[in-house]
């Protein structure tokens, strides 16, 4: 057996080795992580230490950053890179020092006088220069046209399958409800095309009685049935537009057509949009047909895990990439949410909000009579995605200290030109990695480098604005250091995303193989050079900030993605879309999962303190020896909420926290928990809460009897266990001890 | 007085009601045998027949007063082919006082109520135009409204809409308004407008079959009025202007062409061989797609009858577009289905190549300057008029037979017709064709009781073979139709006339002959010519045929112009055909195109009376001596003291003499004193408005005085007796009138002295 590593708390992500000034100033993890905490002088270093150098980033996500004033941004004339906390100012405040390109500049005349307030400002109360993270208000030279307006185009499959789910009935309930809180302001311009084996768009003029829908029958010879009116400002029309969702529900109720012209309804809606730039939403419920994006079923249990499943993960066809870069190119951005329970190719789908920056949902078995929860989430995410901060006609940089690049970019996005990523829309919740060579030694008398992501974007409410964050890494020659300063969890995530790719493109095996070589060549280097013969130990001997890798590597291996036995195709693609995409600190949780156990809790845990806290019980490593038979767990992967109730729960458990008398009535298939007045019930809904408030994507939750059919569902998770064709922890420890002495 | 019995009877006028009897004598006589023949002459005494009529077994011509009958044997010989036929079982009772109506001799003209089959209404869809000034538009959006209280409830309407695309309206929807859009640069056939609209089973979307029914989908696009009123006066008033802007330098795009095509692929595929009109609002030509008349560049004019003369860049679109229409017309000829063409605009509409719809359909035209007028909201009402019985004066998918004596054969007929889909050629079918032969069966898609059809026969009969005393000529037409209530109706008319040898009997001939009836039916042939060949020939030919009539009935003296009588029963024929030579169906000078063909289509559809006013507009002058006279189509007529009434069909004119009009000015008729002369300007006002009342389309109406510039309408109709070539001539009387014109009294001189000349 071994002993527990995992600390119980949650992982406590190292920061850069800096001085205390710096350290304070310095960008939030959350927002800018660091694979290693420190940047190797030169790329040998790097390499001798076989471990993958990158930057996590979340540079939309934050709400709260201080915003610069000023209309004068000041910039570094010869790299751009924007005034930050770590430039150093020369001759008495009068000239200041890049700290990325090392160049002097002179500061501009009025740099300490705030032309808003009409005062001179102390240098010392300037946000740029006390916050690694800011936002400038961009002026007009920042804009080829004028702030474009929100734009929503709705796309609607109509099919018989869509409707007969319930999807479109929920969808238009769910935009009735939430045409107030839609992200924009006055200017909001919203549209809709519903399809099946046509298109129908609709005419939505404020001057309208009703909205007309025009059906355009030939998807092969498709065309605008109007000039205007298709997208119409969203308080102008709102009568009209009122009128249209709510008879949405039963104008397609006789639908017979088992046809979905996704690809023709795309361009379409590109056409109606494509001038203005903004949102797409596909709301996609049938395999879409047709001679443009029409898709096949490619299932096939037969290839799974091998070389052949490879080409299916990959899009059936170059359409959506097309499409979406296209798109890209007129600030249009597509979201995608797909509802069925069989395949619905989610290879293929994925790649048009791939290359637009947009977001994959997906709701498997989606149906509002048989699966209310999964009908909530849909609800809650359409919710949100409707009402969440959106930037729009968005550009991302990255600026690093001189002699080192970004090379290789995860994420949505489409890249533009070598360091420019489009992002037509750029979403608060997605997350993107960025992985860096180092072309040229660092200087020897700078001991710092930098990193900075400039995220130019317009606000909802029109406005031009550049978000900075900077980092700073301390530069070693050390490789030592190099281990000492490693994040293991975000070389977990990294990796996990450098291995969505080579599964793509080479073969899975090769994939997982990599994952494990990146251990195996790690600790061997990490042996060779810093564990003597005579401290020989018995076992795998790891650097301590790397302790934790084997397991989460372990886990990955594990991870529907990349996992082989078992897995359809749209859970894997699904789940790897999630690798690519999820910010680093929900990364963590997915790839492995928070166990956490609730018979036991502390007095204070689940409980909200005085300052709106809630305190989170220990976590648990994933495996059966930390299950207890009496226990109740909740497990939460970020997507998923499992709570598993132990066989020989105590009834007064049972009846606290169901309302039943015993473990036995406890019913199947639970995923709601009653709302009981007990202290029990209280803080597990507390927690469960508190979770689903983190993240946001819905967290399902399935309660697991563990004698039940569906334990598996939960037992999956627990990856430090063998399963028929995998390592447990133990013995993958094993295996690379062995890797590493050969 | 034959002639008017004839005609109030059975709707029929021949042209000679006494036949010659070879074929050489006949070609003699210049003018065909030949009728004008009115299908459904308004007849509200006819009874009621509810049972099949009985045809003849070899020829299936329908048994009628003119077949001799064995009441004993119960048999009846054919009057055409001499067929023996078996009477069937139930009319085992018949004897001589006991006739079944078609026996009677009363009843030479009969209809059937055919009950075996079942009773369909009627298909109305409208298709609207929807680049028109607001006031137009919204001006036919009322008129349409307004015809759905019109229609037959169970009819079945839809709307169609156009502009830069085409729009198929749906009739059942909640919530919001529904169409199908079709581009409007493309012609879809058939099967592809019906994949596209779910109309055929197993196409994606299209509704689960139930039945066999053959236009099941269609529901969604045409329902029964009185079920579908509301929704649909709903998106009637709810049609908004073609959205897609149009410079100031631009004509609209306009796609008619297109439009005509869907609708007649929808109909086809939903209501083929089912009574059914498509009415076809346009505000001008169609600038784009198939059927294209005109670019929607504003400085390329629309072809002009210069442009055609001369096929300049303007008349490019013109044969391409009419081969166009004549192909869609064809179809929905073949299908039963009828076209009208509503088209008001100040400039032209592109009838000329949408003519093909109505003239092979039996649509109407109707022609006017704006849908916001009285002329088109009048007319386009009376469409819906109803006659004595409350039957809607309409009637749909007729098929049109004749049968005729072996001496007789068919050579044709000029009409709003197309020969029937799949008609053979029969012995009866002459080789000699003129007009639409080579067949003795016509389809009529929509027919009224006035529209008339010209038949053209050729008498077969050689002159070696003796036609037996007593026997005589029998022309039997058979109209098989689909009445407004739905019935299947036939109605059987046959004519009986009188054989005579013109080599001993020309008398009696010329005593038969019908110069009003022979004056329309030449004039059709004209029109006919015109429209196919040049317009000098065919006044060549009607010269020619002109001289040589009166040199076989007038008298005269070789070479003594002076000498020259025509018979009687002749005389008004010259200056008939005086007046078409110079009428609007023949000269182009001063009308578009479009004009033109919207003349022609009414001479080709009316019937004698109307059709001799197109010809020779009616003059009647109202003055202070007594009461209201008609007067010559002459300049001399004109007179300061007068008023004139002039009708045209086409106009309706009223002409103040120079005192009567200063009189006017001068408010005569608002005092006491001048009672006399109120009542004077009054009546033919009131003339006027009982033919403004009645007559289809409306005619425009024209208050003028002489001088005005108005005048010049009646100007360009009367006979320039006086011009400024003679007008300081002895008489100087009347006004002189400017024109190049020969006068009638030129033109009779001329031809006297060609009938007489011993050289032609
Ligand atoms: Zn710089
Ligand atoms: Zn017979």
């Amino acid at each position: 057996a071994t002993k527990d590593i995992l600390p119980g708390t949650p992982v406590r992500i190292p920061r850069p080795d800096l001085p205390e000034s710096y350290k304070k100033r310095n960008c939030d993890p959350k927002i800018m992580r660091g694979t290693i905490n420190v940047v190797p002088k030169n790329q040998q270093l790097l390499n001798k230490s076989k471990l993958p150098f990158g930057l996590h980033v979340f540079p939309f996500g934050p709400e709260a950053i201080p915003v610069v004033e000023s209309t004068v941004i000041t910039r570094c004339r010869s790299c751009r890179t924007y005034m930050n906390p770590f430039v150093t100012f020369l001759d008495n405040g009068r000239r200041w020092r890049c700290n990325l390109c090392h160049r002097i500049h002179e500061l501009p005349a009025d740099f300490d006088y705030d032309p808003v307030r009409r005062e001179h400002v102390e240098r010392s109360q300037r946000p740029e220069l006390n916050s690694a993270s800011v936002e400038y208000i961009a002026p007009s030279e920042y804009m080829v046209r004028p702030p474009q307006p929100c734009t929503y185009m709705f796309l609607i499959d109509v099919s018989r399958g869509a409707v007969q789910s319930g999807m479109v009935e929920t969808l238009a309930k769910v935009l009735l409800d939430q045409l107030d809180n839609l992200t924009g302001d006055s200017r909001t311009q919203i549209g809709f095309m519903a399809y099946d084996h046509t298109l129908h768009f609709y005419n939505l003029k404020s001057s309208l009685p009703r909205p007309q829908q025009m059906t355009v029958a030939d998807p092969s010879d498709i065309f605008l049935p109007s000039p205007d009116d298709l997208v119409v400002n969203l308080n102008d029309s709102r009568d009209v537009i009122e009128t249209f969702l709510t008879s949405l529900p039963t104008m397609f109720s006789n639908s017979s057509s088992g046809e979905s012209v996704l690809g023709t309804a795309l361009k379409a809606a590109r056409d109606v949009v494509g001038h203005i730039g903004g949102k797409v939403l596909v709301f996609q419920h049938t395999l879409p047909t047709g001679s443009v994006g029409g898709l096949k079923p490619r299932e096939n249990p037969a290839v799974r895990g091998t070389a052949k499943e490879m080409p299916l993960l990959q899009p059936a066809t170059d359409f959506f990439k097309q499409f979406a870069v296209d798109s890209s190119r007129q600030q249009v951005g597509v979201d995608v949410f797909l509802f069925n329970g069989d395949y619905i190719d989610i290879a293929s789908l994925s790649s048009v909000a791939k290359f637009s920056a947009g977001s994959v949902y997906y709701y498997p078995e989606f149906n509002t009579t048989s699966y209310p929860a999964m009908t909530q989430k849909f609800r809650k995410e359409l919710t949100h995605v409707l009402t969440r901060r959106l930037g729009l006609e968005a550009v991302m940089r990255i600026r690093c200290t001189k002699g080192l690049s970004m090379h290789t970019f995860h994420g949505h996005f489409f890249v533009r030109s070598a360091d420019l990523l489009a992002l037509p829309n750029v979403s608060p919740d997605a997350g993107y990695a960025f992985q860096i060579a180092i072309d040229e030694a660092m200087s020897d008398n700078k001991p710092l480098a930098f990193f900075q992501t400039a995220l130019l974007y317009t606000s909802s409410s029109g406005e031009r604005r550049i978000r900075v964050h900077t980092l700073a890494l301390p530069v070693t020659d050390d490789l030592g250091t190099i281990y000492s300063s490693a994040d293991a969890q975000a070389i977990a995530g990294l990796v996990a995303k450098m291995a969505v790719d080579r599964a793509l493109t080479h073969k899975m095996s090769d994939a997982r193989e990599a994952l494990i070589n990146m251990n195996v060549d790690a600790f061997s280097m990490f042996k060779q050079n810093y564990i003597s013969s005579s401290q020989f130990a018995t076992g795998l001997v790891v650097p301590s900030a790397l302790k934790l890798l084997p397991l989460f590597t372990l886990a990955i291996l594990k991870n529907p993605a990349f996992r082989l036995d078992s897995s359809k195709l749209d859970p894997r693609a699904y789940a790897m879309m999630l690798i690519k995409t999820l910010p680093m600190w929900e990364l963590a949780d997915f790839l492995y999962p928070r166990l956490y156990p609730l018979h036991d809790m502390q007095p204070h845990v689940g409980l909200r303190d005085d300052q709106n806290r809630l305190p989170m019980p220990g976590v648990l490593q994933l495996s059966a020896a930390r299950i207890q038979r009496h226990g109740l767990y909740l497990l939460n992967n970020g997507q998923t909420l499992y709570l598993w109730v132990g066989s020989a729960l105590p009834a007064p458990m049972a009846e606290d926290l169901f309302g039943v008398s015993s473990y036995a009535d406890i019913p199947d298939g639970l995923m709601s928990l009653p709302k009981r007045q007990t202290d029990l019930n209280k803080r597990v809904r507390n927690i469960v809460n508190g979770l689903r408030a983190c993240h946001h994507r819905f967290l399902l939750l399935f309660v697991v009897k563990e004698d039940s059919k569906s334990r598996y569902d939960f037992l999956q998770y627990l990856t430090d266990d063998r399963t028929d064709s995998t390592f447990s922890y133990f013995e993958f420890l094993n295996h690379l001890h062995r890797q590493v002495n050969k | 007085e034959f002639i008017n019995a004839s005609e109030d009877t059975d709707g029929v006028r021949f042209s000679w009601n006494v036949f010659p009897t070879s074929r050489i004598e006949a070609t003699r006589m210049v003018v065909p045998v030949s009728c004008l023949f009115t299908p459904l002459k308004e007849r509200p005494d006819l009874p009621p027949i509810c049972y099949e009529p009985v045809e003849c077994q070899r020829c299936r011509a329908i048994l009628n007063p003119f077949c001799s009958i064995d009441v004993r044997t119960k048999l009846w010989i054919c009057n055409f082919c001499m067929q023996r036929n078996q009477f069937p079982p139930h009319y085992k009772d018949i004897s001589e006082n006991n006739l079944p109506a078609e026996l009677i001799q009363s009843f030479s003209t009969i209809e059937y109520t055919l009950q075996r089959h079942a009773t369909v209404p009627p298909v109305f869809l409208f298709m609207v135009d929807l680049c028109m000034d607001e006031e137009d538009l919204e001006a036919l959006k009322e008129s349409l409204v307004m015809s759905l209280s019109l229609l037959p409830p169970n009819a079945l309407v839809g709307l169609m809409t156009f502009g830069t695309h085409v729009q198929l309206h749906e009739l059942e929807s909640e919530g919001c308004s529904r169409s199908y859009v079709f581009r409007g640069t493309k012609d879809l056939p058939t099967k592809k407008i019906a994949e596209l609209l779910g109309l055929t089973p197993g196409a994606p979307g299209a509704p689960k079959q139930q039945g066999g029914q053959q236009n099941f989908g269609a529901s969604k696009f045409l329902q029964p009025v009185e079920q579908c009123d509301m929704a649909l006066t709903d998106i009637i008033e709810e049609l908004q202007a073609d959205p897609w802007a149009v410079a100031a330098d631009k004509r609209a795009r306009r796609s008619t062409g297109a439009a005509l095509s869907i609708a007649v692929g929808l109909l086809e595929a939903t209501y083929p061989n089912t009574g059914a009109r498509m009415m076809l609002f346009i505000g001008g030509p169609c600038t784009q797609g198939p059927g294209m008349v005109a670019t929607t560049e504003l400085k390329e004019t629309i072809r002009t009858h210069h442009d055609l003369d001369k096929d300049t860049a303007s008349a490019k679109y013109v044969k391409k577009a009419q081969k166009y229409y004549e192909g869609l017309a064809r179809r929905a000829a073949n299908n039963g289905h009828v076209i009208d063409v509503y088209g008001c605009a100040f400039d032209q509409t592109g009838l000329m190549e949408l003519k093909y719809g109505p003239n092979y359909t039996g649509g109407h035209v109707v022609m006017g300057d704006s849908f916001n007028t009285s002329l088109f909201k009048q007319t386009f009402q009376r469409v819906f008029s109803k006659d004595l019985k409350g039957d809607f004066n309409m009637a749909f998918g007729a098929t049109f037979d004749i049968k005729c004596s072996r001496e007789i054969k068919i050579c044709g007929v000029i009409g709003p017709t197309v020969a029937a889909p799949g008609s053979k050629k029969t012995p009866s079918v002459s080789d000699q064709e003129i007009g639409i032969g080579g067949t003795t069966s016509w389809k009529m898609c929509g027919l009224d009781s006035s529209t008339t059809v010209a038949a053209y026969f050729e008498i077969a009969n050689q002159h070696s073979q003796p036609i037996a005393q007593g026997q005589r000529a029998h022309v039997q037409f058979i109209t098989r139709y689909q009445h407004p209530n739905g019935q299947m109706r036939l109605r059987v008319t046959t004519c009986a006339r009188n054989w005579a040898d013109a080599a001993v009997n020309l008398q009696s001939i010329a005593a038969g002959f019908d110069q009003e009836a022979a004056a329309v039916l030449m004039g059709r042939i004209a029109v006919f010519r015109a429209e196919t060949d040049d317009g000098p020939d065919v006044l060549r030919w009607l010269d020619r045929m002109l001289i040589r009539l009166c040199q076989k009935f007038g008298e005269f003296r070789k070479d003594d112009p002076n000498s020259f009588r025509l018979w009687d029963n002749f005389e008004l024929y010259p200056q008939f055909m005086f007046h078409l030579r110079r009428s609007q169906f023949l000269q182009c000078f001063n009308n578009s195109p479009d004009e033109t063909s919207y003349y022609r289509h009414k001479l080709n559809r009316e019937d004698t009376t109307n059709s001799l006013i197109m010809i020779q507009p009616t003059l009647t002058a109202y003055g202070f001596d007594g009461p209201p006279t008609p007067v010559l189509l002459d300049t001399s007529s004109i007179a300061p003291d007068r008023i004139l009434l002039l009708d045209t069909f086409f106009h309706i004119l009223i002409f103040h003499g120079e005192t009567i009009a200063q009189w006017r000015t001068q408010k005569f008729h608002e005092l006491p004193e001048h009672e006399n002369f109120r009542q004077l300007l009054q009546a033919p006002r009131e003339d006027a408005a009982e033919i403004l009342q009645t007559r289809f389309p409306m005619p425009r109406y024209v208050d003028c005085e002489q001088g005005g510039s108005q005048a010049r309408f009646l100007l360009s109709k009367v006979n320039p007796s006086q011009t400024h070539n003679n007008m300081w001539g002895a008489d100087g009387s009347g006004a002189p009138v400017i024109t190049d014109d020969v006068s009638l009294q030129v033109f009779m001189e001329h031809l006297k002295k060609l009938a007489v000349s011993s050289s032609s």
